[in-house]
């Protein structure tokens, strides 16, 4: 049932407050006329209670408003109350919903009436909010049907106008006021997404780097973890360290290829299952080859695979035995010079299974350190050129002789600084490292 | 820096030559290229590397895709030409047989079976 009064006559079934100014009302058998400008008023009547007396409204920016209205008449009068009250407010008007379809576009507000030919009610609604996206929604609602503005607004319009009680002021504050709270809406939604990313995030990284597991004091531990440039997106890189007995220590450092939570999520998986591995006692030259096997049976894609370096010290005998897959080799500090550790590169897990090779390294001392890392240290440029840092460039920065001022336990951290300061800029990939140390330490 | 990828024809082998830095930025690009090659049957590919400066593991896994893609259309992926720091990626990765690698577009079209590798 359509109510085609925006304000009805003072004889309607509700009693109206008193109208002092001649300011435009919208009447189904009296057209407007052109009243005195708001700027000579000095009353303005407010048909609802509870608003501001002021009548001019904050200055602000122009707004666009899609007037979604199949009769004529009250199109017009909507566009003389919005123009008494210089309310730069831009009006376009759409007579049908399909027609408002076509010119949402760029609009900050649709004004709908409820009571359009192509669309009653709420359906009407429905439709409008789906394709306003960004843009609020006000509805216009006749006098017999206010509970239907009241389910509006609980569908998702901002407010809602029952004719026959606006004027251009109330009308102008109630388009400002929606497009405000939609923006507020957006912002909130906005925020709490972002919230819910970083706490998926935060989630993730502590999986993918704990604690180490050890007790021994025999040698020390430092870790470390940056985020990439792409700080949005985590990578997939992992660490962990397990002490399974009082002379031996295992430690991992490895990186699932691809940058998104699935990966992040693997990465996790990976580093679980490695520590269960180790803790389960299964055989040193059997850990990486089940390693893959979960790798294979758990990735999304097929061609999503993972480089990993581990590492077993053996604390008693002073020796550490390191496989690779894929990852680039640790570096080992010691008697004052920095070597990579010449264990040889076996294949990256997940592609074409082949068991990685164990390299033995003896210790001639009991003042070492072994830096593992993943590729994000040093795929950092050097300078303008081509060149990337790689292992040799890495192994420099740790023979400058700045770096023996720095404590161990701020060694990567260092280090990092210095692959961005040559990089020019923050790494673009993710950096994890272990930094275990004896004795001295170099 | 952006990529550059073109493709060409020879013999029952489409050669396609990439240039630039093939990371998490741009493999997406060559991704698409290949797709839109496997899309039309072309499952016999040669990537011609001499222009690439750079490879990460996102690069590698474009290549590791195509390769599994191809294999499972009965057809063959090969590398040709990386430069020195691309051929070190690939040797750390393991992945330089399993992506059969040549050093000249020409073996890796005729297919000789003596990849750089070995």
């Amino acid at each position: 049932m359509r109510d085609r009064c925006l304000i009805q006559d003072q004889q309607g079934t509700r009693k109206e407050p008193d109208i002092t100014s001649d300011l435009p009302r919208l009447a189904a058998v009296t057209r407007p006329h052109r009243g005195p400008g708001l700027a000579g008023s000095s009353v303005v009547p407010y048909p609802h209670g509870g608003l501001s007396r002021h009548a001019n409204l904050p200055p602000g920016e122009r707004l666009r408003v899609l007037l979604v209205e199949d009769d004529e008449g009250d199109a017009f009068l909507v566009g003389e109350l919005l123009a008494e009250t210089n309310s730069m407010i831009d009006l376009q008007v759409a007579t049908s919903l399909s027609e408002a379809r076509r010119r949402i576009t760029n609009v900050d507000c649709v004004l709908l009436d409820l009571g359009l030919p192509d669309a009653q009610g709420l359906d009407g609604l429905r439709q409008v909010l789906e394709m306003s996206s960004g843009a609020a929604v006000c509805v216009l609602t006749g006098r017999s049907d206010e509970h239907l503005g009241i389910v509006a607004v609980a569908e998702g319009a901002q407010d809602y106008l029952v004719k026959g009680q606006v004027d251009g002021v109330l009308l102008t504050r109630a388009l400002r006021y929606a497009v405000e709270r939609k923006r507020a809406d957006e912002n909130a939604r906005r925020l709490r997404e972002v919230e819910l990313r970083q706490a998926e995030s935060a989630r993730l990284e502590r999986g993918l780097l704990p604690q180490p597991l050890m007790t021994t004091d025999e040698v020390a531990v430092h870790t470390f973890y940056r985020p990439g440039r792409h700080a949005a997106l985590i990578g997939g890189d992992f660490f962990d360290v397990v002490q399974t007995r009082p002379d031996r220590l295992d430690l991992i450092v490895g990186d699932v290829c691809g940058h998104g939570v699935d990966e992040a999520a693997l990465g996790v998986e990976l580093r679980v299952a490695w520590r269960a591995l180790v803790l389960a006692g299964v055989p040193d030259d059997e850990v990486l080859p089940a390693l893959e096997q979960v790798l294979m049976s758990e990735r999304r894609l097929q061609e999503i695979f993972a480089t990993v370096a581990t590492t077993r010290l053996d604390l008693d005998a002073n020796r550490a035995t390191v496989r690779l897959a894929g990852h680039p080799p640790p570096l080992l500090l010691s008697g004052g010079r920095v070597v990579p550790v010449p264990a040889p590169g076996g294949r990256l897990l997940g592609v074409r299974p082949r068991r990685p090779t164990a390299y033995d390294l003896e210790f001639d001392t009991h003042d070492w350190s072994l830096l593992m890392y993943t590729d994000g240290l040093i795929e950092g440029r050097v300078g303008t050129s081509d060149e990337r840092l790689d292992v040799p460039g890495l192994s420099g920065l740790l023979d400058e002789p700045a770096n023996r001022q720095v404590s161990l336990p701020e060694l990567p951290a260092w280090l990092v600084g210095r692959a961005e300061q040559i990089n020019g800029g923050p790494l673009a990939d993710d950096v994890a490292m272990l930094l275990v140390t004896r004795g001295g330490g170099r | 820096m952006s990529l550059t990828v073109h493709t060409e024809q020879r013999g029952d082998v489409v050669v396609v030559s990439v240039a630039g830095e093939l990371d998490m930025a741009t493999a997406p690009q060559l991704q698409d290229q290949i797709t839109d090659l496997l899309d039309k049957g072309r499952n016999r590919l040669v990537f011609d590397l001499a222009d690439v400066s750079f490879c990460d593991s996102t690069g590698l896994s474009v290549f590791v895709r195509a390769k599994n893609s191809c294999d499972e259309a009965g057809g063959v992926v090969r590398l040709a030409a990386p430069q020195r720091g691309v051929l070190r990626i690939l040797e750390v990765s393991g992945l330089v047989e399993v992506l059969h690698t040549y050093p000249t577009v020409d073996q890796a079209v005729a297919g000789e079976p003596s990849p750089a590798s070995s």
